[in-house]
């Protein structure tokens, strides 16, 4: 069986090698604030022969007219009409645009998935300072413990020019999330009808790396990246239940650190288990808890390798679902978010292919990422089963945090083809914006806060 | 003429006024006195005697009724408390009221029971939670629960009621990262989360899987096992029971999220907990189940031995009527109905949940019934029934048995000491139903179980009319040979006559009580009831129905019938067949006053003492006066023959003593006075009698003792003269002997400088046979001169020896001198006795005839001069006799100590003497040693050896030779001393005994002179 698996991923490879971009000759030199081939996080600053894809001048520089920080963020593209529909009927022709999941995607609901596909925005930025740190981190960043760790690196990605999987992979890891966020946000898992519960869930982050004046980790001292505190609002059923997670650039000398707090037991206690592929929270058992964020969490158990860049369609700007004019119900449709307030652009990603590592166990067994070029987030990822099937769909929709600015996912919707049932996380469109200028310390982590937090003891 | 009146006729007519007249005048005034006071006397003391007797009667029979009244009293206070006892009407009471203590006891066993089920319940209760909490903990610290959605199991699903199976394929299911996996083994393979939570608290757990939108649960993990001992796993719990009702678990699960009660788990009942188990969307995937089998044996062994005493059982229902637990194990599973009548079995399933006063229901007939309280938590009816019928028997015979003890304290506490022995007041006690039987009878002591007697049922009508506290009393009766009186009570009981209580007091008692008393010897106490019956009486039977009232009594039944029967107290006398008799009565204040207690007897009888004492007093009176007349007279005589004798006793010895001082006054005093008199007249003849008859002993005494004294003193002067020349010869004697001492002592020197030579030369030896083993050659010339040297000392030792031999026989010699001188010495200590002897004698003459001669006056002077002088001379012989005696014991002891001393000295020489002859010996042998040396000069070297050793035995034999010698010659020395020592005392005796001689010289021309001077006196006629 497994012998087959890996046949199946070395067809799935070459013949997916055509797509990609040869090897980067670039060097560190080549990245730039200004007038450099390569962006300060490595992209090509240039468009594409096609022009379908426009060069990167900055991304979002302006706030758009109007608004305000806290405001929810206005949806900058009004003018642009969907260029085409890509759907079960035409995906074969736009087939080496798509992801292996998207056309399982396709396959799978070829009644209801169809891609609106929008003309591309390079909307990706960040501060200077982060793009100083990037650069800065071109030449120093190393990576320790066969991978698993990282030393020499501050605030954001440590590979700009990447040389392998893991190296693209670490970018995603550690991609600039800003200091401190708070988000209270809504997920969804419809059953195969359709019928859902809306668990509210209010998550924290506070990552002391992204600090602005944050020394280089070349010490264990510094080698915290940050904390999370997810808690559950709603339903009643499941309410009060915690995970606090301390995550660490070197996870070989500080493994991850993880918290549970049930109200039933009323007691905080540690769960090594919060990792891999342990249920994610109140996922109903849809994603793992690395399958937060696409992928997150250590990176031992499989082996990386990074195929290239490729331009795909993929969600990117996706200001309408992040609208608060909609309504969870007009997103959770049956089998996958309503289609029709996504948005897909043809960007460059990287793709990054993790296989399983032999005496490993993992749910998945082998599991593709797509990483934005502009901004080394995930946008999409496959998993496949222990059969060599295509399991799980992951999709991430970002949109820039003006306020920042950042990129950030409105949405993650994780798909079971087997199930025939996702999971949408991070809705917020009846909630309040996330907030990024909160400002947190780490007195807001500790597993007391964790109590605090949930009204236990 | 007047009369000449002689000393003789004064003292008889002084003898005559004195004594016979006032005898005669005191006598008849005596006689006339006493007789007036007997007689006053002797008639007073009958009177009162008389008066005593008859109270002694009264008080006779007032003790008799102060011991009998108590007891008619105290049979009667008997009868009313055992009327009044408060067991009998329990022996009436209501079943109701009976049964009420088995209602509450049946209670309180269902009440405790109940509580104890509560107790054990809540424990499970506890336990179960604690499993709750603990599968809640596990299912948290594994993760989130979910079904998988790409992997399948296939599950074969066995309904756990019907058996019917259901091929399923259901998604994995997940806890946390952990797969929950197919295991049947329940010893080899551990099963997540429900073998934890069985290890930590010993609880059984199951995992169910939701399979179907109906809700039936498949176990997929359990620790509950088969009947085959795997794990239940692949049955489920169907939402729907076989008989269409729905599942209470499923309902409850799907409705609440939990089920709390009993549940059947594959083929057993548990006391259960179950809880949903939802995934995150908030839908049921599954449930799982914490559970202890409802099988409580401990619980279930205590409901089978509650016992309600020994007449009822606890026991368990269920809902439907049907036991479940029965202490008949064989009853378990059928149904209460066959027990019971339908309508008790409806009333007691329909009862209500919860009352606060467990209900008590009875059947039909009064033989059954049950106190019940429903035991919800486990749908139970507990029970516990009791057989009515024994409950009312046990209670009856136990109040019954409260009866008889009380009657029995009764009857032991009618114990009364008559005489000595104990007896009982009641002869027996009844109690008798109001139809007449017999319920309980205790006869003298012992309990008659049922009595055939059909006369007590007439008793009933008798009491029927009578109130509560009277009774009816009996005559005395006759019953069994036994004399009683039977007392009867009815007893009621709610204001209806319920029987009657009868108690017969023992009457013999009362006869035992009477006959203690006898008065005379036919008088008696006696009842008699109001009829004049005599009912006691110590002669008389109540049987013999003797009538007091009867003619034959005579004046008595008079009496009887005015005074005793009409309740007086007091006494008569009458006279009945020719003797006068004496009664008294009274009456008893006791049951109803029916009886009263007399005496009669014969008046002669009670007055015998007062009587007897009366002659006895006369005749008595009679003596008295004879012997005073008597007595007059004699007096009279005796007087008289005094008052004669009295005159002459004084008169014959005046008469003699004038006679007698006449010839005294001539000088004879050769006659002497004779009297028997002890009166001071007596006194004055014999004294003068005395003087008399001492004058002429004292003369003749005198003349004797100077005779004597001059024989006497010539003997004195002889054994001085032969005391000197011995003393001169014992003289000359010692000094003999210490001459003879003084030469031993030398020659003792001598030998002891000779042993000391020997001495000398031994030692020589000895360093020459030391020599000799150094140089052989000059042994032989050693020798040769040694030989010369032991002859030389042969002839010293023989020397010695004589010399020793000579010592021996001196002191021998010596030692027979000392004799003798012994000897001479004791002889001189007997002549000191005579001397001592004579001055004695002479000393008491001379003080008597120094007392004579003052007696004599004037014609004594020249007497008492000479006696003087005798007795200085006697007191200086006596003195110079003493002296002599210690000088003579001087000598005694230091001849004596000579004589030891002397012997000792010989036996010395005797042992120097033979020493001498064995060290001659010893030298005889050295020299004959040395011939054979020189002749045999090859055994020189051994010889020298023996030799040398015979010569330090020489040396040491020679030593103490030595020693001796020097000893003896000391000794020696001490012998002459002390001979010396001797020799000078003997000389200064000899001086002494020659003073004596000169004394004893001068006291014999003292005792001639004394001879001539007492010649003159005649003492002799």
């Amino acid at each position: 069986m497994k012998t087959y698996c890996i046949l199946l991923i070395v067809y799935f490879n070459i013949f997916s090698v055509n797509g990609y971009a040869q090897q980067s000759p670039y060097t560190s030199k080549d990245l730039g604030l200004e007038n450099s081939i390569l962006t300060p996080l490595g992209a090509l600053r240039s468009g594409n022969k096609d022009n379908t894809i426009p060069p990167w001048t900055g991304g979002v520089k302006q706030l758009p007219h109007g608004y305000q920080p806290g405001d929810r963020h206005p949806y900058p593209f009004q003018k642009d009409a969907p260029l085409f529909i890509i759907s079960h009927e035409n995906y074969q022709q736009y087939a080496n645009k798509l992801t292996a999941g998207e056309i399982a995607l396709i396959k799978n609901y070829p009644d209801s998935y169809k891609m609106s596909v929008y003309p591309t925005h390079r909307t990706a930025s960040y501060p200077k300072w982060v793009y100083e740190a990037a650069v800065e981190n071109a030449n120093k960043a190393k990576l320790v413990e066969w991978g698993n760790g990282i030393i020499n690196v501050r605030i954001t990605c440590p590979f700009p020019i990447p040389e392998n999987g893991l190296q693209a992979i670490w970018n995603h890891l550690i991609f600039f999330k800003n200091v401190s966020s708070k988000r209270i946000s809504v997920q969804a898992a419809p059953t195969k009808l359709g019928k859902y519960t809306l668990m509210k869930v209010k998550e924290t982050a506070f990552v002391p790396f992204a600090q602005k004046y944050h020394a280089i980790n070349n010490n264990y001292e510094s080698n915290i990246y940050g904390y999370f505190l997810q808690i559950i609002q709603t339903p009643a059923k499941i309410a009060g239940n915690g995970l606090l997670v301390y995550e660490y650039l070197n996870q070989v000398i500080n493994p991850r650190k993880a918290w549970l707090y049930s109200p039933g037991r009323r007691r905080v206690i540690r769960s090594p288990n919060a990792a891999y592929d342990y249920p994610g929270t109140a996922s109903d058992g849809l994603r793992t808890i690395d399958d937060w964020n696409i992928f997150n969490g250590a990176t031992d158990r499989y082996s990386w390798k990074l195929l290239g860049k490729k331009e795909i369609y993929i969600p990117y700007n996706c200001y309408t679902l992040h609208s608060d004019t909609l309504a969870y119900k007009d997103i959770l449709t049956r089998y996958h978010i309503n289609q029709k307030y996504v948005r897909y652009e043809l960007h460059r990603v990287w793709v990054v292919e993790a296989t399983l590592k032999e005496n490993k166990h993992h749910i998945y067994m082998f599991r593709r990422f797509y990483l934005d070029e502009d901004s080394w987030v995930c946008l999409a990822a496959e998993m496949y089963d222990d059969q060599g099937k295509i399991w799980r769909v992951s999709l991430a929709h970002l949109i820039n945090y003006y306020e920042v600015p950042l990129m950030f996912s409105t949405a993650n919707v994780f798909h079971d083809l087997a199930a025939r049932r996702y999971l949408a996380t991070n809705l917020d469109n009846e909630e309040k914006v996330s907030d990024f200028l909160i400002l947190f310390n780490r007195k807001h982590f500790t597993p007391g806060a964790l109590i605090r937090n949930t009204g236990g003891r | 003429m007047p009369i000449e009146l002689t000393l003789k006729r004064k003292l008889i007519l002084i003898s005559l006024f004195l004594g016979v007249f006032p005898v005669i005048f005191l006598g008849g005034l005596f006689i006339n006195t006493f007789n007036t006071f007997s007689k006053k006397n002797i008639s007073k003391s009958y009177i009162k005697l008389g008066e005593e007797a008859q109270k002694n009667i009264q008080s006779g029979i007032k003790s008799d009724i102060e011991m009998i009244q108590p007891i008619l009293l105290r049979s009667e206070k008997m009868l009313e408390s055992f009327a009044n006892s408060p067991v009998i009407p329990l022996l009436f009471s209501s079943r109701d009221s009976i049964c009420k203590a088995s209602f509450s006891e049946a209670r309180e066993i269902v009440k405790g029971l109940i509580k104890t089920c509560n107790i054990q319940f809540n424990m499970i209760n506890d336990k179960l939670r604690l499993g709750i909490y603990t599968a809640e903990y596990i299912f948290q610290s594994k993760g989130r629960v979910y079904l998988s959605t790409n992997r399948f199991t296939q599950w074969r699903c066995k309904n756990q009621y019907t058996n019917k199976t259901v091929h399923l394929n259901l998604p994995n299911f997940y806890v946390g990262s952990d797969i929950i996996k197919k295991i049947y083994s329940y010893n080899e393979q551990f099963s997540l989360i429900v073998d934890d939570v069985q290890e930590m608290t010993g609880i059984n757990c199951s995992l169910f899987q939701k399979m179907n939108s109906q809700g039936d649960l498949l176990r997929i993990a359990t620790n509950v096992r088969l009947n085959d001992g795997k794990r239940g796993i692949e049955t489920y719990i169907p939402a729907m029971m076989p008989n269409k009702s729905p599942n209470p678990v499923i309902v409850s699960l799907l409705e609440n999220g939990t089920f709390e009660g009993i549940s059947t788990e594959v083929n057993e009942p548990y006391i259960s907990r179950y809880q949903s188990i939802y995934n995150d969307s908030g839908y049921m995937i599954g449930a799982f189940f914490i559970g202890i089998p409802a099988k409580a044996p401990l619980l279930i062994d205590t409901i089978k031995k509650s016992k309600l005493s020994s007449y009822g059982h606890a026991f368990v229902i269920d809902t439907k009527g049907q036991y479940v637990i029965h202490p008949d194990e064989e009853k378990t599973g059928h149904c209460l109905l066959s027990d019971t009548d339908p309508e008790l079995f409806q009333t007691i399933l329909n009862q209500p949940m919860e009352t606060n006063e467990i209900p008590i229901y009875i059947n039909k007939d009064y033989t059954q019934f049950f106190a019940c309280q429903r035991f919800k938590q486990r749908n139970w009816i507990i029970c516990v029934t009791g057989d009515l019928t024994e409950i009312i028997e046990t209670e009856y015979n136990k109040t019954l048995k409260l009866l008889k003890n009380e009657m029995m304290n009764l009857y032991n506490s009618s114990t009364i000491t008559v005489k000595g022995q104990s007896l009982h007041m009641i002869s027996q006690l009844r109690f008798i139903d109001q139809e007449g039987a017999v319920v309980v009878t205790l006869n003298e002591g012992h309990f008659i179980e049922k009595t055939k007697n059909d006369a007590e049922h007439k008793w009933i009508n008798q009491h029927i009319d009578l109130n509560e506290n009277n009774y009816l009393i009996s005559s005395v009766i006759n019953l069994n040979d036994k004399e009683i009186i039977r007392l009867s009570t009815p007893v009621y009981f709610n204001e209806s006559l319920q029987g009657i209580v009868v108690l017969n007091v023992n009457w013999d008692m009362i006869r035992t009580i009477l006959n203690t008393h006898v008065y005379g010897s036919s008088g008696y106490t006696f009842i008699i009831d109001t009829d004049g019956i005599i009912v006691s009486h110590p002669e008389v039977k109540r049987i013999d129905n003797k009538c007091i009232l009867d003619r034959s009594f005579g004046p008595l039944a008079d009496i009887a019938r005015e005074d005793i029967i009409s309740g007086k107290t007091g006494h008569k006398s009458y006279h009945f067949e020719n003797k006068e008799r004496y009664v008294y009565f009274t009456p008893i204040n006791a049951m109803n006053n029916q009886f009263f207690m007399v005496i009669t007897g014969l008046v002669d009888e009670f007055m015998a003492i007062p009587n007897q004492m009366k002659a006895d007093a006369e005749i008595e009176y009679k003596g008295v006066l004879q012997m005073v007349i008597i007595s007059l007279f004699f007096w009279i005589i005796a007087s008289l023959t005094i008052g004669y004798f009295f005159s002459r006793s004084i008169n014959n010895p005046v008469e003699k003593l004038v006679l007698f001082a006449h010839k005294v006054s001539t000088g004879d005093l050769s006659y002497t006075l004779k009297s028997k008199n002890k009166d001071e007249l007596g006194f004055l003849l014999t004294a003068i009698n005395q003087m008399v008859l001492s004058y002429r002993t004292i003369v003749g005494e005198v003349i004797s003792n100077a005779s004597k004294l001059k024989v006497s003193s010539i003997d004195l002067v002889t054994t001085a003269s032969d005391l000197s020349s011995v003393f001169k010869q014992m003289t000359e004697q010692s000094s003999n002997v210490t001459h003879t001492s003084k030469e031993m002592s030398e020659a003792i020197s001598n030998i002891s400088l000779k042993i000391d030579d020997m001495n000398n030369y031994i030692n020589e030896i000895l360093k020459s046979t030391e020599s000799m083993s150094i140089n052989t050659n000059t042994v032989t010339s050693s020798i040769e001169q040694m030989s010369e040297s032991m002859h030389e000392i042969g002839q010293y030792a023989r020397k010695n020896n004589e010399l020793t031999m000579k010592s021996v026989e001196m002191s021998y010699n010596t030692g027979d001198t000392m004799a003798l001188l012994a000897k001479a010495a004791n002889d001189i200590g007997s002549v000191v006795e005579v001397i001592k002897r004579l001055s004695y004698k002479t000393n008491l003459i001379a003080i008597n005839a120094s007392i004579e001669a003052s007696s004599a006056g004037e014609a004594g002077m020249g007497f008492a001069v000479v006696s003087k002088a005798i007795q200085s001379f006697a007191e200086q012989s006596n003195k110079a006799a003493e002296n002599i005696a210690s000088h003579i014991t001087n000598v005694q002891q230091i001849v004596s100590k000579t004589i030891q001393e002397i012997t000792d000295t010989s036996t010395i020489i005797r042992d120097i003497h033979s020493s001498s002859e064995h060290i001659s010996s010893l030298v005889k042998g050295q020299i004959t040693v040395a011939d054979q040396i020189v002749s045999s000069a090859s055994d020189v070297n051994h010889e020298a050896k023996t030799m040398k050793q015979s010569i330090n035995d020489l040396s040491n034999t020679s030593n103490t030779i030595s020693k001796n010698a020097s000893s003896i010659a000391k000794g020696a020395e001490g012998v002459t001393n002390n001979i010396e020592h001797l020799s000078k005392s003997s000389s200064f005796s000899f001086e002494r005994i020659q003073q004596v001689n000169r004394s004893a010289i001068e006291l014999d021309d003292y005792s001639g002179n004394l001879k001539e001077l007492v010649s003159r006196f005649k003492t002799e006629k």
